[in-house]
């Protein structure tokens, strides 16, 4: 699994206008998590990328800022094609991708 | 609800990943460096930067005339504006992007998209925004919402145009960046800054 979570985090840093990778989940776990940073986690070690099975099928969980010169569902579909193309080249088949926008970076002028 | 008086700025600590606004602001002093993961990595704390980096812009004179004006304020319109910070950088909902028979799942939380608006503030020198409010059921997919927001604006600039421009720019920005049917952005002046162009 952790094999699938570097592939999908290496894929969403390489579509552009993705600005990084954030944490998902809920308050409690993303204090857990901010806490076991500050207490000398690496980041790499806090993944900012959740897979899970559920009734046999693989869901991917990722939170992501994003620029703001480019439409942010654009960015957000982009960021769905590319991992579902990865996951599946990896034959997890049918994976379901759920992408969220948490940020929205200021990169000049809209258009 | 969380007891003012007890922690800074009445704000529970949870709603920026455990971190207070206070600690953003002691970071942005250190330049953001070290970098420390626990906030880069903290949607949150990232949105709660980017208006606070703003707000500085513009603090340091508007602090001493604020306090010029008002010796010993209650609690002056920095600090509920650094509470609009906080409140408005929570996650919040999950507004969709994606239709339910797509087969990806896109969003974009109430937090960011209020980070869009706020951002407005980039265009306009000296306008400040407080608070923002998204009123409606931003969880249903083209759902028809309202905006409020209050705002600072620097004194010497015709209010009712400053308002109209600004709405144009903030209903700009959701067209971009949601799928809402914004219905009406009201704005509401709370303050007018001494800013000018010039002001140091």
């Amino acid at each position: 699994m952790s094999e699938i979570v570097a592939e999908v985090e290496s894929v969403v840093l390489a579509v552009p206008g993705v600005v990084g990778l954030y944490r998902t989940g809920s308050a409690v776990t993303n204090l857990i998590g901010a806490a076991a940073e500050r207490l000398g986690a690496s980041a790499d070690a806090v993944s900012r990328v959740t897979v899970a099975q559920r009734e046999g099928r693989t869901e991917v969980d990722i939170a992501i800022g994003v620029e703001s010169g480019a439409a942010a569902a654009e960015t957000a579909q982009a960021v769905s094609q590319r991992v579902e193309a990865a996951l599946v080249a990896q034959a997890v088949p049918e994976p379901l991708i759920r992408v969220t926008i948490v940020y929205v970076a200021e990169t000049g002028p809209l258009g | 609800m969380t007891e003012e008086g007890n922690l800074p700025l009445g704000l529970d600590p949870g709603d920026l990943d455990g971190h207070t606004i206070e600690e953003l602001m002691d970071y942005l002093d250190a330049g953001r460096s070290p970098a420390d993961p626990s906030i880069e990595g903290a949607p949150g704390c990232v949105l709660a930067l980017d208006a606070l980096e703003r707000l500085r812009a513009l603090t340091p004179a508007l602090v001493a005339q604020d306090e010029a004006a008002e010796p010993e304020p209650e609690a002056s319109w920095v600090q509920s504006i650094l509470s609009g910070i906080a409140m408005d950088a929570r996650a919040g909902r999950r507004i969709p992007l994606s239709d339910p028979d797509d087969s990806s799942d896109l969003a974009i939380t109430e937090g960011a998209v209020r980070g869009v608006i706020r951002a407005a503030e980039n265009v306009f020198p000296g306008i400040l925004i407080g608070r923002c409010r998204l009123n409606g059921d931003v969880t249903a997919i083209d759902a028809t919402v309202s905006v409020e927001i209050d705002v600072s604006v620097p004194f010497g600039q015709p209010i009712v145009q400053l308002a109209n421009r600004l709405r144009a720019e903030i209903a700009a920005r959701l067209r971009t960046h949601t799928r809402l049917a914004v219905t009406g952005i009201d704005i509401t002046v709370h303050d007018i800054s001494t800013w000018t162009e010039n002001t140091p």
